[in-house]
């Protein structure tokens, strides 16, 4: 049991943030809760020595922890521009520092990016303002920032547009999340100017991360053809613009669609390369777990951060500091310590799609894959001496296909509620894609870092690349063509959802029970 | 069910502590935010901004809304001394030459205030 402590003290940390979102609390001020947590704090201290009191007074004291953490988060403080909308008609300057790598739209319409507004005018009045906007730049004189620049802007400033499309998404919802309540568009004919930069240390090491992976973006659109210059692009710096609809919606129908997103899977394999480089080149064990630390974080932030990549990272990273401590961690006290340092940065995380995904797929395949090893009788020991051939192989084949079982159990509930699609065909379409996965991503890792110093080198590792890409394509676009490769359904209600991981979890907990006993005896 | 060691109780304790002194100075950093003057825009940009008011705005001011040229800033003045002040913004489309396109130009910029 004591790999769950972690686990279970993140899952009431997110009880307290979703009490706190869904308002349970909102007849009690921030303040109050502060004062209930200093008192409860006392108690902890007091029964520290008995152990169920503890437990109790920890729990309460972690959910309020997670409750006041969302409040602050999500405060919106007077000079937030928010307020200022009644008084903000018609067209506004707006002032601030751009937040966020700005995009430019499929078609090329428009650019956007989030502000941080520092202040806002309409002419005959400043206003010394805070808070994100969202900013769409139509105008295409006004393009060209980048992150961190100080701008001034001219447009109109309004509320999101709040709709909810079949797939439960709401947009105006989906910004509020991200903390921003406010839209501004810079029409054709406005005008826009950079006044400046931030010249903050990590504003510049962001913006110096974000020109790296321009120049990979371009190193790869020079070498690889459309579309796999795309998806190359895709695959190892996160950026899926360029990718046509239709290839983006054959992998959604088969389930493949987290091989075109950054997520720990591929984190995992840069993992695992960066450990084997750093070990050939004879790096003190301190030396190497700190680079992999940086590297990561470095990585996630160039990739733009998302949850799955921020997930993976810190679960990467605390495995790393775990190694110079020369302690072990079990593997959901890790999924529950890197969960609690996201939900601390941002709670808001907890209603992010990529986070609860990519959450549910670890924990589908740390918590429900070994009832499949144990139903196919493999046994958690990896391939012993004395194994035949034809037990070897068949626990070659049956590991991965457990794991596919688990995560199609785990993630089916979600994929119907967010996507409207069940695709049964991901359990055999997972054990096609990853190893070419694989493959793509060590001729693309070998490509962008060896093929500076060559062109032939370029060249060589750019052409393998794109041969497993083009094998990637020609798996997937069969495996669509299966029977029953997808269904499209109605999305299930939230009880419906509850009510399935109820019996998935009973059956996984009774399994647990049950081989614990095995082992008793 | 979840028992924690001596030591793993201290860290707990610890961290919770911390984690709670550092929420409340967020809080504080929230509810007392810095106070400070506004960004003074360039006079020309914010002067580009402010509105006119049809009611009362001469020829000069008149000219400065997009697509208003002297011809047009003159029939605006004729109209208002012949017919009395605007009581609607899009009464500014009887004006001759004033059409749907440009009035959603200048609609933002123009008040009867």
């Amino acid at each position: 049991m004591r790999n769950f402590h972690l686990l279970f003290i993140a899952i009431v940390f997110i009880c307290g943030i979703l009490a706190a979102a869904y308002s349970v609390f909102a007849f009690l001020s921030t303040t109050f809760l502060f004062c209930v947590a200093i008192a409860l704090f006392a108690f902890l201290v007091l029964y520290r020595k008995k152990d169920v009191p503890f437990l109790i007074f920890l729990c309460i004291l972690v959910f309020l922890a997670g409750s006041i953490r969302y409040n602050i988060f999500n405060r919106i403080d007077k000079p937030n521009i928010k307020n200022f909308l009644p008084f903000l008609r018609d067209e506004v300057l707006l002032y601030g520092k751009v937040a966020s790598d700005p995009e430019e739209s499929p078609a090329g319409k428009k650019e956007n990016f989030v502000l941080e507004a520092a202040s806002a005018g309409d002419g005959s009045r400043n206003y010394r303002t805070s808070g994100f906007v969202f900013v769409n730049v139509y105008d295409k004189n006004s393009r060209g920032f980048k992150y961190g620049d100080m701008v001034t802007l001219r447009g109109i400033l309004r509320q999101p547009f709040s709709y909810r499309s079949k797939q439960n998404f709401d947009y105006r919802k989906y910004l509020e999340n991200k903390r921003i309540y406010s839209t501004f568009n810079v029409k054709q004919g406005s005008f826009s100017e950079k006044v400046g930069e931030d010249e903050g240390f990590v504003t510049r090491g962001i913006r110096g991360l974000y020109s790296i992976r321009e120049r990979l973006e371009r190193h790869i659109n020079e070498y690889l053809k459309a579309p796999y210059d795309a998806m190359l692009t895709a695959i190892l710096i996160g950026k899926r613009k360029g990718i046509p609809g239709g290839l983006k919606e054959l992998f959604a129908k088969t389930g493949t669609l987290h091989i075109l997103a950054i997520s720990g899977l591929h984190v995992g394999i840069i993992y695992f390369a960066l450990r084997v480089i750093l070990k050939i080149l004879g790096l003190p064990r301190g030396v190497a777990a700190v680079l992999t630390v940086v590297f990561l974080m470095c990585f996630a932030v160039l990739t733009g951060a998302r949850a799955s990549i921020l997930r993976a990272a810190t679960m990467f990273s605390i495995l790393a500091f775990g190694e110079i401590l020369k302690r072990k961690t079990g593997s959901f006290n890790l999924l529950g310590l890197s969960g609690l340092i996201i939900l601390m940065i941002n709670p808001n995380q907890v209603f992010n799609t990529g986070f609860i995904l990519s959450y549910m797929a670890l924990l589908s395949i740390l918590g429900i894959s070994p009832l499949f090893y144990r139903i196919f009788r493999l046994g958690n020991n990896a391939s012993g001496k004395n194994d035949t051939v034809g037990k070897r192989i068949r626990r070659y084949l049956l590991r991965p296909i457990s794991v596919s079982l688990a995560i199609f159990v785990g993630l089916t509930p979600l994929s119907a509620y967010y996507f409207g699609l069940i695709t049964p065909v991901v359990i055999l379409a997972n054990l096609a894609v990853i190893p070419l996965l694989f493959l793509v991503m060590a001729s693309g890792i070998l490509f962008v870092s060896l093929g500076f110093l060559s062109r032939f080198l370029a060249l060589a590792f750019s052409q393998s690349a794109e041969i497993f890409l083009v094998g990637l394509v020609k798996s997937v676009e069969f495996l669509e063509k299966v029977p029953f490769a997808y269904f499209k359904v109605k999305p299930p209600t939230i009880p419906a959802l509850l009510a399935y991981y109820g019996v998935v979890f009973a059956i996984v907990a009774a399994s647990y029970i049950y081989a614990m006993g095995e082992r008793d005896i | 069910m979840f028992k924690f060691t001596k030591e793993e109780k201290i860290v707990l304790i610890f961290l919770l502590g911390c984690l709670f002194i550092g929420l409340a100075g967020f809080y504080y950093k929230k509810v007392n935010p810095p106070v400070g003057p506004a960004i003074e825009f360039n006079k020309k940009k914010a002067e580009s901004l402010k509105k006119i008011n049809i009611n009362e705005a001469g020829w000069s001011d008149l000219v400065e809304l997009d697509r208003i040229g002297p011809v047009l800033a003159e029939r605006i003045i004729d109209y208002r001394a012949k017919y009395g002040p605007f009581e609607k913004k899009e009464s500014l489309k009887n004006v001759k030459g004033i059409g749907d396109k440009t009035y959603e130009k200048i609609k933002g910029r123009i008040t009867l205030e």
